[in-house]
């Protein structure tokens, strides 16, 4: 349905807050977050921290993406274009056992979470430390 | 088989491998990189740490500018003072240049001669000759001439197909079994691979450097194998008599790189040597093992080391020297526990293998999620090629995999 990961994220971007904070206005978001494990697509934070990796289609490669991001985020999820979607529902296990989140996006652009693992404590509280230090100075 | 010796391949900040060795008795020599540590310092190592180390002279990029490798008067490129070091260089030259190498070695009573090599891209019919006429002839002759009763180790570069193309590994064998001089090979191997793919996992170049590895010790060669990682665990099987640990990746894996012009490289993440997955694990990953896994601690060997990086306050960086000593400490503990006849080595890789499966698939089932470089794709392909080997020599082989 997308031609590109960009494409898809640009869509989908306005739809993030309603889908994750359902719409809470003093959502913070960054993309493309450098200086930690990895580098999340998107980071959205309130009280709590949500990281977004987008794929167009490789489910296995977001899941090990979206895994890493879990040392500083409350949720992490994977967000795939609808068209390969169900590739990834078919080893929905796995990101139950990660306790990593599944969605997609639909060709208006909204954001549909099959699997949400809720929030769980991020695993290392550096890397905690370092997100909310970036958005501090980002939102300086 | 003997007890397979762990060299020190030092390499930036060799003083680590100096502390490991001699403070934490661990190890049994150094392998003594001029890149890395300029000649007075060289000089100024104890007599007790020389006579079981070898030098390694260097030479795999004679013009090289390195300001270390230039403080030796014998480095090519110091000795020509500009002049191109090739078939053209004087005869006179060459036989000068190696004296002064050989006597180098001596005067530092180093356990071993190392006849040094030329690095080469592409190995070609008269490279051979090349290097007989311009480095391997006049050290011989050195060697004789300075009356140097100290057993030689030649230098040799192994590349991809030398070890699988039959002809080309006939050749280099034929080679390097040519000189009655040589006691033995100081073998490195070139294996080219993505940055990301951490270990070798071709199983026809690990059988084939298994098979090499026993050809050279049935020409009554030792072989001492440089610039090996976790590989150098499996490649035992086929009974070198050193392997090397490194601290840096640059001294776990030749690139020519470190030798020419320093560029600039992007900064690795730190890992942590797990002995139980003979793999490198990515540093970020180990607060999410100690959280979702719960045998997570059995993956590490509990040394010194281990305790002072799960201190919260620890920050991982791969500078740091910490996990390096740990691997040094970790993983000759594990060479040293192999046995020294085949079956029981075999047996012994074997069951490690295997036990490292299990534990990467209770990893998986647990919910950590690994990365390619730390994962566990290579062990099934290292069991194939231990099988294979074993096969080769007639060991008797365990099918529960």
């Amino acid at each position: 349905m997308f031609k590109t990961e960009a494409e898809m994220i640009q869509l989908s971007m306005s739809n993030l807050k309603k889908t994750f904070f359902d719409n809470d206005e003093t959502v913070q978001i960054i993309q493309e977050v450098q200086g930690l494990f990895g580098i999340p697509d998107v980071v959205l934070k309130a009280d709590i921290i949500i990281a977004v990796e987008y794929k167009l289609s490789n489910w296995k490669k977001a899941l090990i993406q979206a895994f890493r991001y879990k040392n500083f985020a409350h949720a992490s999820f994977v967000i795939l274009d609808k068209d390969y979607y169900h590739r990834a529902t078919k080893n929905i296990d796995s990101f139950i056992r990660s306790k990593v989140g599944l969605g997609y996006v639909d060709e208006t652009g909204d954001i549909i979470i099959n699997y949400n693992p809720g929030i769980s404590k991020p695993f290392s509280s550096r890397s905690l430390e370092r997100i909310n230090h970036i958005f501090e100075t980002q939102f300086a | 088989m003997e007890r397979v010796k762990v060299m020190h391949q030092c390499g930036h900040n060799t003083k680590w491998n100096i502390i490991s060795f001699i403070e934490d008795k661990i190890g049994d020599g150094l392998i003594i990189s001029p890149a890395d540590l300029e000649v007075n310092k060289v000089n100024d190592l104890p007599d007790s740490v020389k006579s079981v180390s070898y030098f390694d002279p260097q030479y795999y990029l004679p013009t090289s500018e390195k300001k270390k490798l230039n403080s030796y008067p014998f480095f090519p490129k110091t000795y020509l003072e500009g002049r191109q070091y090739s078939t053209q260089l004087s005869y006179k030259c060459r036989f000068e240049l190696a004296k002064e190498c050989v006597q180098y070695q001596k005067n530092n009573n180093y356990k071993y001669i190392v006849i040094p090599t030329i690095y080469e891209e592409n190995f070609i019919d008269n490279t051979y000759d090349e290097l007989e006429q311009l480095i391997i002839t006049p050290f011989i002759d050195a060697i004789s001439r300075l009356q140097c009763n100290k057993p030689v180790l030649l230098t040799a570069m192994i590349n991809k197909n030398q070890l699988i193309i039959d002809d080309m590994n006939i050749q280099l064998l034929n080679f390097l079994t040519s000189y009655p001089e040589i006691d033995g090979i100081y073998l490195i191997p070139i294996i080219q691979r993505d940055v990301s793919q951490k270990r070798i996992s071709d199983i026809n170049l690990l059988f084939s450097l298994m098979k090499t590895i026993n050809a050279l010790k049935m020409a009554d060669l030792e072989v001492h194998l440089g610039y090996t990682d976790v590989e150098g665990y499996l490649l035992t099987i086929a009974g070198p008599n050193s392997i090397s640990i490194g601290a840096y990746e640059n001294s776990r894996r030749f690139d020519i790189k470190k030798f020419g012009q320093k560029g600039r490289t992007q900064q690795p993440n730190a890992r942590l040597y797990s002995n139980v997955l003979l793999q490198w694990i990515d540093t970020d990953y180990i607060d999410s093992l100690f959280s979702m896994f719960k045998k997570a601690n059995e993956l590490f060997e509990n040394n010194e080391y281990l305790n002072l990086m799960l201190r919260t306050s620890y920050n991982w960086h791969f500078t740091k020297k910490e996990p390096y000593m740990h691997y040094f400490t970790s993983f000759s503990h594990q060479v040293y526990s192999l046995h020294n006849t085949l079956q029981e080595r075999y047996n012994d890789i074997y069951k490690t293998l295997i036990n490292a499966k299990q534990y990467f698939s209770e990893i998986s089932e647990s919910g950590v999620v690994l990365d390619a470089p730390s994962s566990g794709g290579h062990i099934d392909k290292w069991i194939t090629a231990l099988n294979r080997y074993a096969t080769f020599k007639g060991v008797r082989i365990n099918v529960q995999n």
